[in-house]
């Protein structure tokens, strides 16, 4: 869960990041265009928020450079014009959403909440692995009808694993999705964050979620492979 | 009055033409009437020679001949002719028939018979001629002068032979003396040259009546053709609105006359496009100006609110909201300020303002912020100049001014403050280093919100309102404002008109042409001020 803030005004900036992160993203923020792309290109980000009039370089500049590099990030463009031809203009440059200041932040969490479910493809809030039932909204996780406690990055190892159910991810793509650019977390971190996990999801009567499969990563799947 | 133009060319064109053409209609029956007297006088000359033929001396008689058998035209009862033949005492010889009183004596010679208007005696308008001669002898050769007769207006003819004795020429032996003169005058109506006449008058009038009309009709379609393009353009203008303001108006087949005013209205409608744009673009601009603080305070506190917080969190949310807070009252006075002045709402205090002091109490507030970038600044005031003028709009100018190059000079770089008085001017100029602006970019400086980003500049403080208000205080208080960037300077260059107090009663006309070069002159001084070259 990766976002990256583009936007020049310090107050929105930091207030958006602030709100994004208690949310239970990763973020990143840039405060002008070159700054923006560079992160944008760099790393992966999830949704990407996306002020329109920076310094260096325009929101819409960076859309279209992004959209011609097939970013897959999902784009919501912020933007204090409300005339409908730069909304127009803003989604045809290939922008997912756009929302136009001043903003209820709630707003804008719930929007990117759901650019972020549809950058993998789900339509329901509530993600379901087997018996493990992720709420993406009240962000709380039940297993079996037992309600199971996460810490924030906890919750954001897990979501990053069950986006991709079935999947096997890396120890370096969870460290560069589900960690901030500038945190320093290094792959035995990622190794003791698992061990939580599981300690947390599994019980010894429950079947297995999080494997591991041995020189790749880990997968989160329902039902148990043979190869395990 | 409110006709048209097509009413107003058609009425005066006709006029015209029409005045023309009764002049010379009335020219024209003057000369056939003239022309047509003269031949009635001719041939009335002409008859009273061929009768004065018949007049005959025998012996101490006069002998008439055709008072025995007159002619038709003398005894006729329907318009007679008369005649009268006097003899040189007065008695009368012979009259017409049909002549009942007398006939005017006139004694015109037998080359030039006298001819002049007479009332017939039966009150017909008529014409009479008179010769006075000698009659002949019986069986004497008759002379026959085939010569022009004095015409209506006693003009003598050219080629008159004035020679009383003509008609005696190889006559030597005759007795002339001996004979007595005789004065004979004929009379004729001029009824049918006056009929002639009045026909010519009637017809003149009616072909002149007729000829108008046709003009007058013609006038009126060929004006209605030519005014065509005008009421095209017409047409045009009645379709502009505000939201046609892009459309432009074209003429095919403009006459020349048009052209330009086609031109200048199209150069107009560039204008009314460009100011009713730029209007729209404030709009937004305003809009964008104020929301994105707004958006500033309401993320900030919404996030403060999101969960239970310890009172520093609070604390730093609240600080942040104060300070953006301020900012946008700060977008909003100027605007205000920008407005008033716009809408004439402002008023125009005179005072004497020393404007060196002026400067130097302005840029204290700037003072600390370039010392601490290290900028250098260099004075070149011209102490003192007094002018008249407004101190509070004064006041502001300078400030942006300062403020202005402040925040765009680069670390370390360099602020030029000059003042002088010139020719009735009063000339400020500040320049500051690390201008990165092309001259498309300059010419934007004064526009209201422009910046050199697109988007706020990093500082957060200038809204591209500034200059836009120093520029408007400019005009108002008389004066000009320039802005130039050259190599790498920003150089913003303020003119006003204003009265110079010269404590010292000195003529400032007389004053040394100083140039900026020679700064040891009088009044000038030239240094490096307090704050200057502190390293950071």
């Amino acid at each position: 869960m990766r976002v990256l803030v583009v936007e020049d005004y310090a107050p929105v900036r930091e207030a958006v990041a602030q709100g994004l992160r208690e949310a239970g993203f990763a973020v990143d923020s840039a405060s002008d265009g070159k700054d923006g792309l560079w992160y944008a290109t760099k790393n992966q980000y999830d949704v990407i928020v996306l002020d329109v009039m920076l310094p260096g370089m325009s929101g819409m500049e960076i859309l279209q450079q992004l959209r011609q590099e097939k970013t897959e990030a999902r784009v919501l463009l912020l933007t204090a014009k409300d005339a409908v031809q730069d909304r127009v203009a803003g989604l045809n440059a290939g922008a997912d959403d756009y929302l136009i200041k001043p903003f209820a932040l709630e707003e804008l969490l719930a929007r990117v909440q759901v650019l972020f479910r549809r950058r993998y493809d789900q339509v329901s809030s509530v993600i379901e692995v087997g018996d493990l039932k992720i709420d993406t909204v009240t962000q709380t996780v039940r297993r079996a009808d037992t309600a199971i406690e996460l810490t924030k990055r906890e919750y954001s190892l897990l979501i990053f694993l069950a986006v991709r159910t079935g999947q096997v991810v890396s120890r370096s793509d969870i460290w560069e999705n589900v960690y901030e650019f500038e945190s320093d977390a290094h792959s035995n971190v990622i190794d003791v964050y698992i061990r939580y996990l599981r300690q947390k999801l599994e019980r010894p009567d429950w079947p297995r979620l999080i494997h591991t499969r041995r020189g790749f990563g880990y997968v989160l799947e329902s039902h148990e492979r043979a190869s395990e | 009055m409110n006709t048209t133009l097509r009413t107003r060319l058609v009425l005066s064109i006709s006029a015209a033409i029409g005045i023309t053409l009764a002049a010379t209609q009335y020219g024209m029956y003057v000369m056939m009437r003239r022309q047509l007297y003269t031949e009635f006088d001719q041939h009335l000359g002409a008859k009273a020679r061929a009768l004065a033929v018949l007049v005959e001396q025998q012996g101490d008689r006069i002998e008439i001949e055709f008072q025995r058998h007159p002619m038709q035209e003398y005894a006729r009862a329907i318009r007679p002719e008369y005649y009268q033949v006097w003899h040189e005492d007065g008695s009368v010889l012979s009259r017409s028939r049909r002549l009942k009183g007398d006939l005017t004596r006139l004694d015109g010679d037998r080359v030039i018979p006298l001819v002049a208007e007479f009332e017939l005696p039966d009150k017909r308008p008529g014409r009479a001629a008179g010769i006075r001669f000698r009659p002949n002898l019986d069986g004497e050769l008759p002379v026959t002068p085939n010569t022009p007769v004095r015409g209506a207006d006693g003009r003598m003819p050219e080629s008159g032979v004035d020679d009383d004795d003509a008609d005696t020429l190889d006559l030597d032996t005759i007795d002339y003396a001996a004979r007595p003169y005789v004065t004979l005058v004929i009379a004729r109506d001029t009824q049918d040259l006056d009929a002639s006449l009045a026909n010519l008058a009637w017809l003149l009038i009616g072909s002149g009546l007729f000829a108008t009309a046709i003009i007058v009709a013609l006038l009126a379609w060929l004006v209605k053709t030519n005014l065509r393009p005008l009421q095209a353009l017409t047409h045009q203008i009645a379709k502009v609105n505000e939201q046609t303001l892009n459309q432009r108006f074209a003429l095919t087949n403009a006459p020349g006359e048009l052209q330009p005013v086609v031109a200048r209205l199209n150069v107009l409608m560039n204008c009314l496009e460009t100011a009713f744009l730029r209007e729209k673009t404030f709009t937004a601009d305003v809009a964008h100006e104020l929301r994105t603080p707004l958006a500033g305070i309401r993320s900030t506190l919404e996030v403060g609110l999101s969960r239970q917080r310890d009172s520093a969190s609070y604390r730093t949310s609240m600080e942040r909201c104060l300070r953006i807070s301020e900012e946008t009252e700060t977008i909003i006075s100027t605007l205000l300020s920008l407005s008033r002045i716009e809408a004439g709402q402002t008023t125009l205090e005179q005072d004497v303002v020393d404007v060196a002091s002026t400067l130097r109490h302005t840029w204290s507030r700037f003072e600390v912020r370039a010392a601490g970038i290290g900028v250098n600044v260099e004075w070149r005031c011209e102490l003192p100049i007094l002018v008249e003028t407004d101190p509070g709009k004064l006041g502001v100018v300078l400030s942006n001014l300062l403020d202005n190059a402040t925040s765009y000079v680069d670390p370390n770089g360099q602020i030029l403050i000059q003042s002088q008085f010139r020719n009735g001017q009063l000339q400020i100029t500040v320049e500051n280093s690390g201008c990165e602006l092309s001259p498309q970019q300059v010419d934007h400086v004064f526009d209201r919100f422009w910046r050199a980003d697109t988007s706020r500049s990093a500082t957060g403080s200038h809204s591209g309102l500034g200059l836009a208000l120093t520029r408007r205080i400019v005009q108002f208080l008389g004066g000009t404002i320039e802005a130039a960037a050259v190599n790498g300077r920003f150089v913003i260059t303020l003119k006003l008109q204003a009265t110079r107090i010269d404590l010292s009663q000195e003529d400032e006309e007389s004053e040394p042409h100083t140039a900026p070069e020679s700064h040891t002159e009088r009044g000038v001084i030239l240094g490096i001020a307090d704050s200057d070259r502190i390293s950071s």
